[in-house]
C-alpha cells in the first residue's frame, strides 16, 4: 500500500514537471519557461472585438495549439499592446483542456482536465483551472492512470509546477488524487 | 391670400360721440379668425426641433445607379484617427454618396499608430455615411500576425469594432525572435 501511495505521488510529480510546458504551449522540456503562447487557431460560431483590443469568441469556442486543445462556451482575449502575443485570457463554461505529453522517463501521458472556468496571464506567468476541477492523465506508455479532484489548479510557467488548492470555504471538498495502477501484460504475468 | 379691409370709422374719438357708434358688424370676424388658422397651420405655430440628422442609406436592393471599373472608395476620419479604402474591378454604387457594392473586395483599414489591416472578400458593402463596412463570403480579415477567416464580417470603422457573426476562425502566429 506505501509502496503504491509512493508511486504514485512520483507519478503525479513527474506529471506536473511534464506537463506544465504543454499547457504553456511548449513542446520542449528543457530550458528557461516561456510565458508566450505559440501558435494557435481559435474556432467559434460568433466573434466580437476591437482591432488592438479585447476579443470575445462565444458558441462553441475550440482553441487548438501544437500542444492540445481547449474547449468552452465564452473565451476573451487581451492581446498585448504590440499586438503580437496574448496578455490575458479567459475561458468560461464548460472548460474542457486536452493535451499529450512527453514525460521526463520518456512515457507518454494524455491529459485531460476538465473546470467551470481557466484563464491565462502572461504577466503574472500563470494558468489556472477554476470550479470542480478534474484532472485526467493516461500514461500512453505504461497504462497508469491518474486522477485529481480540486477546486482550483494553478499552473506556474517558470517553475514548470501545478498546484491543486481545495476551496477556500472550510467545507470545501479536499483535494483527491487516485492511481490505478497499469494491468500488467499477459507475457509478465504468464512468466510469474 | 385675401386681407380684408378695417372696418370705416367714422372721424372722431369713441369719447367725443359715444351715443353714435357704429353697430357691429357680426360676418367680420369669422374671415379674419379663418386667416389666422391659415397662417398658424402654415408655420406660424411653435417651432418645432429640426429633425435629427441621420445618415441615409439607400437601401442595396434598388438599382444602382452607377456602376464603375477598377475603381477605389476612400473612406476617412476628420479627425484623421484612421481611413480606409478598398479597391474592386467592379463597384456599384446607388448614389454618390453609397452605399458601394465592390465584387470582390480588397481592403485597407489604417488606425494611426497601428498595424495596417487588409480585408479580402467575395463581397463588400461600403456604406461611406455611416462609416461601416460589411464583408461576405470567404472573408480573410489580416493584421500584425492575427488572420480571422468568416463568412461575414461587420466593420465599424469609427470605434474598430468587429462582429463575425457566423462560423470564425483566428489563427495567430506570433513574430519570430530576431536571429542573433
Amino acid at each position: 500500500m506505501a509502496t503504491d501511495l509512493r508511486r504514485a505521488l512520483g507519478v503525479a510529480l513527474a506529471l506536473c514537471c511534464v506537463a506544465a510546458p504543454a499547457l504553456a504551449g511548449q513542446q520542449k522540456l528543457t530550458g528557461p519557461a516561456r510565458t508566450k503562447l505559440g501558435p494557435f487557431v481559435i474556432e467559434a460560431k460568433h466573434l466580437e472585438g476591437v482591432v488592438g483590443g479585447a476579443w470575445v469568441f462565444s458558441k462553441g469556442v475550440t482553441a487548438t495549439a501544437p500542444s492540445g486543445t481547449l474547449s468552452c462556451e465564452t473565451l476573451k482575449l487581451w492581446p498585448t499592446k504590440a499586438g503580437r502575443d496574448v496578455e490575458r485570457a479567459e475561458a468560461t463554461g464548460k472548460v474542457v483542456v486536452r493535451a499529450r505529453y512527453l514525460a521526463s522517463d520518456q512515457t507518454e501521458w494524455q491529459i485531460v482536465g476538465t473546470a467551470g472556468s481557466a484563464s491565462y496571464d502572461a504577466k503574472a506567468g500563470e494558468g489556472v483551472l477554476r470550479g470542480g476541477v478534474k484532472f485526467d492523465g493516461l500514461n500512453l506508455t505504461t497504462g497508469g492512470k491518474l486522477r485529481i479532484g480540486a477546486e482550483k489548479l494553478t499552473y506556474d510557467l517558470k517553475s514548470r509546477q501545478f498546484r491543486f488548492d481545495k476551496a477556500a470555504e472550510k467545507e470545501g471538498a479536499p483535494v483527491r488524487v487516485e492511481w490505478e495502477e497499469p494491468e500488467q501484460p499477459a507475457q509478465e504475468k504468464a512468466q510469474q | 391670400m385675401k386681407l380684408h379691409p378695417l372696418p370705416n370709422r367714422p372721424p372722431g374719438g369713441a369719447r367725443d360721440r359715444p351715443e353714435e357708434r357704429p353697430p357691429v358688424d357680426r360676418g367680420r370676424p369669422l374671415p379674419l379668425a379663418l386667416c389666422l388658422v391659415v397662417l398658424f397651420l402654415t408655420g406660424c405655430g411653435p417651432r418645432r426641433p429640426p429633425p435629427r440628422e441621420e445618415p441615409k442609406q439607400q437601401p442595396l436592393s434598388k438599382a444602382p445607379s452607377l456602376a464603375l471599373s477598377e475603381s477605389v472608395i476612400r473612406v476617412a476620419d476628420p479627425q484623421r484617427r484612421w481611413k480606409f479604402e478598398a479597391r474592386s474591378a467592379q463597384v456599384k454604387a446607388a448614389g454618390v454618396n453609397g452605399p458601394y457594392t465592390l465584387s470582390p473586395a480588397e481592403c485597407r483599414y489604417q488606425q494611426a499608430g497601428k498595424p495596417p489591416v487588409l480585408m479580402r472578400a467575395k463581397r463588400a458593402e461600403v456604406e461611406k455615411l455611416a462609416k461601416r463596412v460589411t464583408l461576405i463570403g470567404s472573408v480573410r480579415v489580416e493584421s500584425n500576425g492575427w488572420l480571422l477567416e468568416a463568412d461575414r464580417v461587420e466593420y465599424d470603422l469609427n470605434t474598430a469594432k468587429v462582429v463575425a457573426p457566423g462560423q470564425t476562425k483566428l489563427s495567430f502566429q506570433p513574430a519570430q525572435p530576431a536571429p542573433r
